[in-house]
């Protein structure tokens, strides 16, 4: 069986964008996924998200992300090893994954739903500090240590302000969130998956 | 004509650290260089007041995300110097251990992630991938280890969950130390390599010395990490007790973090200091590392501290496998620690790997903190890197704009400062 995990990043401290940790928290109290997929709370992310993802075979990274949908929407990219991205469903004709600590463009068409995906994040490095999940996941890719499949969640945010709280629109959908996300790692469960 | 220029080098929110450098130079005079942290007071001295004697280390540990390590140590070490209570030798490997982990995961995110793409004329780690991508390889793995390490120690990277007023609330097993001490082991030649690959790119080092005060722990026995007295290059050694003596902190209108002073206008803590004071206590591997790279004591260039990071790495990495070795002599076992409340006051100074590191706790007969006083490393450093500045812009102030950005830049770089980040990212603008 492949080591399969799920990493939740975001600052739970900032509203919205602590859907990944919560998920993470949510996911982990119920049990309703393999026990053997590893539940990662990825906080912040950087370079620990590096070294986690070089520990798995296949993953899912869920992130809140603007990328022009209504609250609560949400998107799913699936990343190839050599970096190029797809988009499930594939059905706009451009996004903009905008995660709290990055904004990433990147066009393409409905007929070629994918391609290279470039961060225009406004800092110019990498640092211990800054979470940039497309630089990170090209670092991995270019260590060879790339989880295949990698999907990454993206969860369209009303709002990344101060506070304890998700809004209400990504409040109302948390069930479907992780039902989305049972259905992702149902080809890495165990036929008795789920202990409750 | 002579020049006029106007820099003003931003902070950017957000990150842990701000900081920002303006200089405004009229007809080839400078009126104006200042280094500024901006950054917000954080009131963790205040947040400690009426807290439990076993509150103040997991919440001294959020000072730094990177440090906690160092931060928790020096927390516990005031408690346990307030409350009278004496650390088992087996204790006392074990925090050695942590604290090479967090040196060695500290200097490499340094070196690796934040300094060498300077030095690789690369905007960041990831163009350094295409340019140098063994080196890269290599950088992560030994980070990767380090951040192992702290997790088989502390329970997990970052904020320690295992440390203990006194002691350890869990042991790592024998069989996680054996092999951790195989990967330490099998790191030696990954760290050489590192080394030999900064060296090749070291001409593109800045040619800038200026003498300055040096700050350390030292000790009689070993090169210092987690204990010893202060010893400065200027004045000798000093009882920790003396540490407001010593720093001597004052402020500045334009900066809302403190800055220290000693026996002059400022002093240098970190890596260097330490090399500078106490290289001789340096095992084989750091000295292979220093000497590759003409390091020796006393060495004044600010831009040679990464270097001594670098030599650090190697020391911890040879010290930790011989404090394992003592462990498994020893064989580890569960103590039971008795600590009772105590009124008294007690001063916990460890290195951190950006330097020296303060922390002063007055406790009440209930076990209560009253008072709390925390000096750190990147404080002690600021005013050092205004005094490098306003010694070095002088030399440099003819080159192009761009060259004089990065050059200061790379000159905060080099003191490791949490702000390093922020200086990574900085937005200059020209006027």
């Amino acid at each position: 069986m492949k080591t399969t995990g799920l990493i939740g990043i975001g600052n739970p401290f900032m509203g919205d964008d602590g859907i990944g940790p919560l998920l993470i928290e949510r996911l982990r109290a119920s049990g309703v996924l393999d026990d053997q997929i590893r539940l990662i709370d990825g906080g912040t992310g950087g370079m620990s998200v590096v070294h986690e993802l070089a520990l798995l075979d296949a993953a899912v990274i869920v992130d809140a992300g603007d990328f022009g949908g209504q609250p609560g929407d949400y998107r799913i990219f699936s990343v190839q090893k050599n970096g190029v991205f797809s988009v499930e469903p594939g059905n706009a004709d451009s996004m903009t994954y905008s995660a709290a600590h990055a904004r990433i463009q990147w066009p393409f068409d409905k007929q070629s739903p994918c391609g290279k995906v470039k961060s225009d994040k406004s800092s110019g490095g990498f640092s211990i500090h800054e979470w940039d999940p497309i630089k990170t996941i090209e670092l991995s890719m270019m260590m060879d240590e790339l989880p295949q499949p990698l999907h990454i969640m993206v969860i369209q945010p009303q709002a990344i302000a101060l506070r304890r709280f998700l809004s209400k629109f990504l409040q109302v959908r948390l069930s479907e969130y992780e039902s989305v996300l049972q259905t992702l790692f149902k080809p890495y469960c165990r036929n008795d998956a789920g202990r409750r | 004509m002579k020049r006029s220029l106007n820099i003003n080098i931003e902070h950017i929110a957000r990150v842990e650290g701000h900081g920002s450098i303006e200089l405004n130079v009229r007809e080839g005079s400078i009126e104006k260089l200042q280094w500024n942290i901006p950054e917000a007071p954080r009131f963790f001295e205040a947040m400690l007041q009426g807290r439990h004697f076993n509150q103040l280390q997991p919440m001294a540990s959020r000072i730094c995300g990177i440090c906690s390590i160092a931060h928790s140590l020096a927390a516990l070490k005031a408690v346990e110097a307030a409350l009278d209570v004496r650390i088992s030798e087996q204790t006392l490997l074990l925090r050695r251990l942590a604290l090479h982990g967090e040196n060695i995961q500290s200097h490499i995110l340094h070196v690796g992630y934040l300094a060498a793409p300077d030095l690789f004329g690369s905007g960041s780690i990831i163009p350094m991938l295409k340019s140098a991508r063994t080196t890269v390889t290599h950088i992560v793995r030994i980070h990767r280890l380090a951040n192992a390490m702290s997790d088989l120690i502390c329970g997990r990277t970052t904020h320690p969950l295992r440390f203990k007023v006194g002691g350890f609330t869990a042991l790592p097993a024998p069989e996680d130390l054996k092999n951790l001490r195989k990967e330490l082991k099998n790191s030696i030649k990954t760290v050489k390599k590192v080394a030999e690959a900064i060296h090749t790119q070291v001409s593109q080092l800045p040619d800038f010395s200026r003498e300055t005060e040096y700050i350390a722990l030292r000790h009689d026995g070993l090169y210092a990490l987690y204990d010893g007295l202060i010893a400065s290059s200027d004045t000798g050694v000093h009882p920790v007790e003396d540490y407001l003596n010593i720093t001597n902190e004052y402020v500045e209108p334009y900066s809302t973090a403190k800055l220290t002073r000693h026996r002059r206008e400022s002093y240098m803590v970190g890596a260097l200091a330490r090399f500078n004071l106490n290289a001789s206590q340096l095992g084989e591997l750091a000295w292979e590392i220093a000497d590759l790279f003409g390091l020796s004591p006393v060495n004044c260039s600010p831009f040679m501290n990464t270097i001594a990071q670098l030599a650090e790495i190697a020391d911890s990495i040879e010290d930790a496998i011989a404090v394992i070795d003592e462990l498994q002599a020893r064989g580890l076992a569960e103590e039971a620690v008795k600590v009772e409340a105590r009124a008294g006051r007690g001063i916990g100074a460890v290195e951190a790997p950006r330097g020296i590191l303060f922390h002063d706790f007055t406790i009440d007969a209930l076990g209560n903190c009253t008072r709390a006083n925390f000096i750190i490393p990147t404080n002690q450093n600021n005013a050092n890197i205004q005094k490098d500045m306003e010694a070095w812009v002088p030399s440099i102030i003819d080159r192009p704009q761009k060259e004089i950005e990065l050059m200061l830049e790379m000159l905060v770089r080099a003191y490791d400062p949490c702000i390093s980040c922020s200086t990574h990212y900085l937005k200059i603008k020209f006027r």
